[in-house]
């Protein structure tokens, strides 16, 4: 290091001595300018996990790379959101310990949890058992700020104590979540444009709470079929607006 | 101009610099392994059983209001409602040419019976079968606390979803016996078919 400071006065003169250098110079200044504007932060875009591939030791995932819904909308309004476990991710019931608000929930890459372990049935898991949907989180730890929206035209068929459902035009069900149901800007009967607001995220599970986030699942023919590169593709969709 | 070793150093430092830069303002792509695969997803429609559907049990169409009734009218398969007034009364009805709804409520649960004609397929993706509507068949399943039940019946799918206001301790979703007992209950509306 020591050598290299004592070179400074050389190099600097090295750098105004010819026409190339200083050319060269300028350059590498011009680089660390530019950094320094957008903000010396490498810029992390959206990247994601493939399907299939859980949190380590959350179960057998299913490795399906088809679209279900081409053209769907992404069900929260705003990006960035996070899609990953619950369970199994930082603060959750097997995931690391620390607070569900922890940064590495709200980060990418996004991670698949159809078919994660669950004790009920999933006929479309590989153990027959799962997760039958996607969770995502939204943007920030916020409760009751980030809406969701519908993700196809349809009809608003069903509000329990924490689930509203979409009946979708494509002839899929779309169920969302936790929303705040005190909050909700939909009711059961109401038909709904694609990206029409539905409801707030929350951690609403009747009497029980769960942590902030939207779990959002797909349902054609009896059977809850992978949501994660339908969410995929609707979200590159959404970045791209 | 003759190069010597601080050429050759500060170019490659200058040269350094401008990787990094790039690399700063490229879009990270690291961990997107998976390419969407637009698979052929055909939405396929089956087609109703009317004279096996027939042979169901009726329900009491008197227990639905004319407006129920009005939105029921739409679905062109077999309407399979449970034989519950109370359920009924509170049901807000939803319709489409090939599905339908029953979203009801009842203190501390609620119930919702759905059936469709449309599911979608993708060839070489293999679907587990239903059952068919038949007591001993008939599996309950449960997804977030909700209790769940699928079935297939005169070329329709059947859906019975009952959630609870208090998930992990009321009987209504907790036990098997309350959407079993729904499900065994089911009578069909004459209101879109005689």
């Amino acid at each position: 290091m020591s050598i290299f400071i004592s070179r400074i006065p050389d190099l600097l003169r090295l750098c105004a001595s010819t026409l190339a250098t200083r050319i060269a110079f300028l350059g590498l200044i011009g680089c660390f300018v530019s950094l320094i504007i957008t903000g010396c932060q490498p810029k992390v875009s959206f990247n994601y996990k493939p399907p299939g591939e859980l949190e380590p030791d959350s179960g057998q995932g299913r490795v399906d790379y088809t679209v279900y819904l081409g053209g769907m909308r992404f069900p929260l309004e705003q990006s960035p959101s996070y899609a990953n476990s619950q369970v199994y991710g930082v603060g959750g019931l097997h995931g690391p310990a620390g607070s569900q608000c922890d940064e590495r929930n709200y980060s990418y890459p996004w991670k698949d949890n159809y078919c994660e372990t669950r004790t009920w049935d999933m006929p479309m898991c590989p153990s027959g058992k799962g997760h039958q949907g996607q969770d995502i989180r939204p943007l920030d730890c916020t409760d009751s700020v980030h809406w969701v929206v519908a993700v196809e035209d349809g009809t608003i068929t069903h509000i329990g104590s924490y689930s509203v459902y979409l009946q979708g035009s494509s002839g899929i069900r779309h169920r969302y979540l936790h929303l705040n149901h005190d909050q909700l800007a939909v009711s059961a009967g109401q038909q709904v444009q694609k990206g029409q607001r539905i409801g707030l995220v929350s951690n609403n599970m009747g009497s029980v709470q769960t942590t902030i986030h939207l779990h959002f699942d797909m349902y054609s023919g009896g059977l809850y079929i992978p949501t994660y590169m339908s969410l995929v593709e609707a979200y590159k969709d959404l970045l791209d607006q | 101009m003759k190069l010597n070793h601080y050429h050759i150093t500060f170019t490659f430092a200058w040269v350094l610099g401008c990787i990094f830069f790039l690399l700063s303002c490229r879009e990270a792509e690291t961990g997107q392994a998976a390419i969407a695969q637009q698979n052929q997803v055909i939405i396929q429609q089956s087609t109703v059983n009317w004279e096996a559907a027939q042979q169901h049990a009726l329900f009491n169409d008197s227990q639905l209001s004319k407006q129920q009734a009005q939105v029921l009218k739409i679905a062109t398969l077999p309407l399979l409602l449970p034989n519950e007034p109370e359920l009924i009364a509170t049901g807000i009805m939803s319709a489409g040419e090939d599905w339908y709804a029953a979203s009801m409520k009842h203190e501390g649960f609620s119930v919702v019976v759905s059936g469709s004609t449309r599911r979608v397929t993708v060839p070489g993706v293999e679907v587990p079968n239903l059952p068919e509507y038949r007591k001993q068949d008939l599996r309950v399943t449960r997804a977030e606390g909700i209790a769940e039940l699928a079935f297939t019946a005169y070329g329709a799918i059947y859906t019975i979803s009952v959630e609870c206001e208090d998930p992990e301790n009321d009987k209504h979703c907790k036990n098997e016996s309350y959407i079993l007992e729904l499900a065994n209950k089911l009578l069909r509306s004459k209101v879109n078919h005689d």
